[in-house]
């Protein structure tokens, strides 16, 4: 009896459902224009590249070829991208032709520098690939190690296609667990996104799964039903890999239920079909099943043909159920031939061959049983170490807010806290510059207001006392002229206290004057010494007056009102008196400056005087007074032939 | 705040300029007065009274 084999479908290379839009064939075609026209190595390179790819789908060999140059041309450049890649490629082509330990050892090579690269996305696709590689080597554990890698990478990164592909294939090794609810959910899942993301060839795969656990699960007419569904769907888009399988399955089932034409048909197709993939074993599977079909129908001659053609693939690849089964039908077939060495020969064979897998089989249930512990408690392991790793990442994300949200707050109440330093340093600069503001006015306020009561007394003094002293100098010349019988000693008396009243108004003015003032320069002193003589050379034509200022004198220098006034009174008085008692012919006003002094000489010819024997009258003492206010010292020396009077000034 | 503060120091400035405008005024009028010969009267300015913003 021929086994039955439900085919599953898991899928392999990721890119083949992203690139079937367009015949590889033909890109093929235009590719080896490309390879001609190409001039450079590096896109020589990655033209054999993609070549080594799409021959991968349709003819291995060819792939294989190119698989091996583009290994070459990749290492000659030196690109380690390029390197893995081709790598990668070279061991789809393995893979392809059935020869899982070179394909597995050229996906590792690819993965060691794709690690080096932390090419993440490159790393998850041949975490894939190497998982579907382990699944048809049946070491189930670490196929399932390697898709749920890739299926944590997709997961992650929102890739839900890949993700469910990668699910998809988990389900597969669920099936030949022989956990088939679990598998059936994956299935399930699968199949609902497929068809909303509108992915017909993953929809047919997953449908044929589907159909697959049915079948197991005994539930023949919802199987056929679901591998009808994945035909049509495979059909429309001429998917031939998918559709082998579904025939494959559909011919099994009719063969179960002894519908044996319809089984036939079945298997011719899916024979047809997969004769245009590039998946032998599955092609060698399907021809076998055939074969025992057309035994079943008497056609030996059909089956013997069939069955020649694929033993030397069972012989080589030493798969020993399916060489079992073919050692049957030979034995079908030699009996039918009247051969009996031969199909004795086969009988012989088969009964080794049985032993051989009984013993096996045995081996493998012990095996598998010890895999299936290893592989659930690997899968706990990652479930495990996936749920700490989720929550250390918790914890560090929760750190991460604390620190952050303790930086952010941190930082927002340093703001806040330079902003109020900020603000209260600019109010107290402000206050600063107000209060300053203050200050000056308050002291400009009270100099204006002390000036303007100066100004007022002043007023007064001028308008009262001046009027005043005016009406008794009035009164008195008024008195000297009313009466003509006054004696002369009395006239004398009187012109004095008028001179003298007449002294006191100038005085007064020059207090005034003085007190309003707050400084005379040197150049003003000048003009106004000046101009005093010229009024006295008026008065006395015939005395020579001689003004000198030394150059040693700065003329910008600055007296105070009070000094300038007092300098200015001193010269005044000891011109009068040159002028009055000492009948001089030559007076000499000389200024000049001494090691920090100043000289202020006035000199006559006069007939001098005798300090000793005069009293010192009004005039004299009023000079000395008025040199002791502004700290000077005044000198007199007089003799017959003049006087010489010197006024030193500290500077 | 700071409007305010300006206004207030604007405010100061003009005084302050006015304060001080007198006074340059009359020592102006007193420092051109030649004591000898003009009438003293004519320096003695008394400015009119000064208002406080």
């Amino acid at each position: 009896m021929a086994q039955k084999s439900f085919f599953i479908l898991y899928i392999f290379c990721l890119l083949f459902f992203v690139s079937t839009s367009q015949n590889p064939v033909q890109i093929i075609d235009s590719l080896k224009i490309q390879l001609n026209k190409a001039t450079k190595d590096i896109d020589r390179a990655k033209i054999i590249a993609d070549l080594t790819w799409y021959y991968s789908m349709v003819n291995t060999d060819s792939a294989y070829v190119y698989g091996k140059k583009s290994i070459y041309s990749a290492k000659k450049i030196g690109d380690s991208t390029l390197i893995a890649q081709a790598l990668s490629d070279f061991a789809v082509v393995n893979y392809s032709k059935g020869d899982l330990k070179t394909a597995l050892d050229y996906y590792k090579k690819s993965l060691l520098i794709r690690e080096k690269q932390r090419d993440s996305i490159g790393i998850a696709s041949l975490h894939y690939k190497m998982g579907t590689a382990y699944h048809k080597k049946t070491q189930l554990d670490s196929a399932m190690i390697y898709y749920l890698k890739a299926l944590k990478f997709y997961e992650d990164t929102g890739n839900e296609v890949l993700a469910n592909s990668a699910e998809s294939n988990i389900g597969a090794l669920h099936f030949n667990q022989k956990n088939y609810n679990e598998a059936l959910r994956f299935f399930n899942k699968n199949i609902i996104f497929f068809r909303k993301t509108d992915q017909s060839k993953l929809l047919g795969n997953a449908l044929v799964n589907k159909a697959s656990i049915q079948l197991v699960m005994k539930d023949t007419l919802e199987a056929v039903k679901t591998l009808k569904e994945s035909i049509k769907i495979s059909e429309a888009i001429n998917n031939v890999e998918t559709l082998g399988a579904s025939y494959n399955n559909l011919g099994e089932v009719f063969m179960a239920q002894n519908k044996i034409e319809q089984a036939k048909d079945a298997l011719s197709k899916s024979i047809q079909y997969r004769s245009n993939s590039n998946m032998d074993a599955d092609l060698t599977s399907s021809k076998l099943t055939l074969a025992g079909i057309h035994n079943t129908l008497g056609e030996y001659k059909k089956a013997r043909l069939l069955l020649d053609e694929i033993r030397p693939f069972y012989k080589r690849e030493g798969i020993k159920e399916k060489l079992s089964t073919l050692y049957l039908q030979y034995i079908t077939v030699f009996a039918s031939e009247k051969r009996p060495d031969s199909a004795r020969y086969y009988s012989a064979k088969y009964a080794e061959l049985q032993e051989e897998i009984v013993g096996e089989k045995a081996l493998n249930i012990t095996n598998e049983l010890g895999a299936k512990y290893e592989s659930e408690k690997k899968q706990n392991e990652i479930l495990k170490q996936r749920a700490q790793l989720a929550e250390k990442d918790l914890e560090v994300r929760r750190k991460n807010t604390f620190i952050f949200g303790s930086l952010g707050f941190a930082m927002l109440l340093g703001l806040l806290g330079y902003l109020l330093y900020n603000q209260q340093k600019l109010k107290n600069r402000q206050l600063q510059k107000e209060g300053e503001l203050k200050t000056a006015l308050a002291q400009i306020e009270t100099q204006n207001k002390l000036q303007e009561q100066r100004l007022r007394i002043s007023r007064d003094l001028h308008d009262n006392i001046g009027a005043q002293l005016t009406f008794i100098i009035s009164s008195i010349d008024n008195l000297k002229y009313g009466f003509t019988d006054i004696s002369e000693k009395l006239g004398d008396k009187l012109t004095s206290i008028s001179n003298f009243t007449s002294q006191t108004i100038y005085e007064l003015r020059d207090t005034i004057w003085a007190m309003n003032k707050e400084n005379i320069t040197f150049e003003d002193l000048q003009a106004r010494i000046a101009n005093f003589i010229e009024q006295a050379k008026n008065a006395s034509e015939r005395t020579e007056f001689s003004f000198t200022i030394d150059e040693t004198v700065n003329e910008t220098h600055v007296f105070s009102s009070v000094e300038g006034m007092n300098i200015y009174r001193i010269i005044q008085e000891a011109v009068n008196n040159a002028l009055k008692y000492a009948s001089a012919d030559e007076i000499e006003v000389n200024i000049l400056k001494e090691e920090g002094e100043y000289f202020i000489e006035i000199a006559d010819n006069g007939v001098g005087f005798d300090q000793a024997s005069i009293e010192m009258g009004n005039g004299l003492n009023n000079m000395k007074k008025r040199a002791r206010e502004i700290g000077g010292k005044l000198q007199i020396k007089s003799s017959n032939h003049g006087t010489r009077i010197l006024l030193r000034v500290p500077k | 705040m700071n409007k305010m503060h300006l206004k207030k120091i604007a405010s100061l400035k003009r005084n302050f300029l006015l304060n001080s405008e007198q006074i340059r005024y009359r020592n102006t009028e007193i420092g051109r007065y030649n004591f000898l010969e003009y009438n003293l009267n004519d320096a003695l300015v008394i400015q009119p009274k000064i208002i406080l913003h």
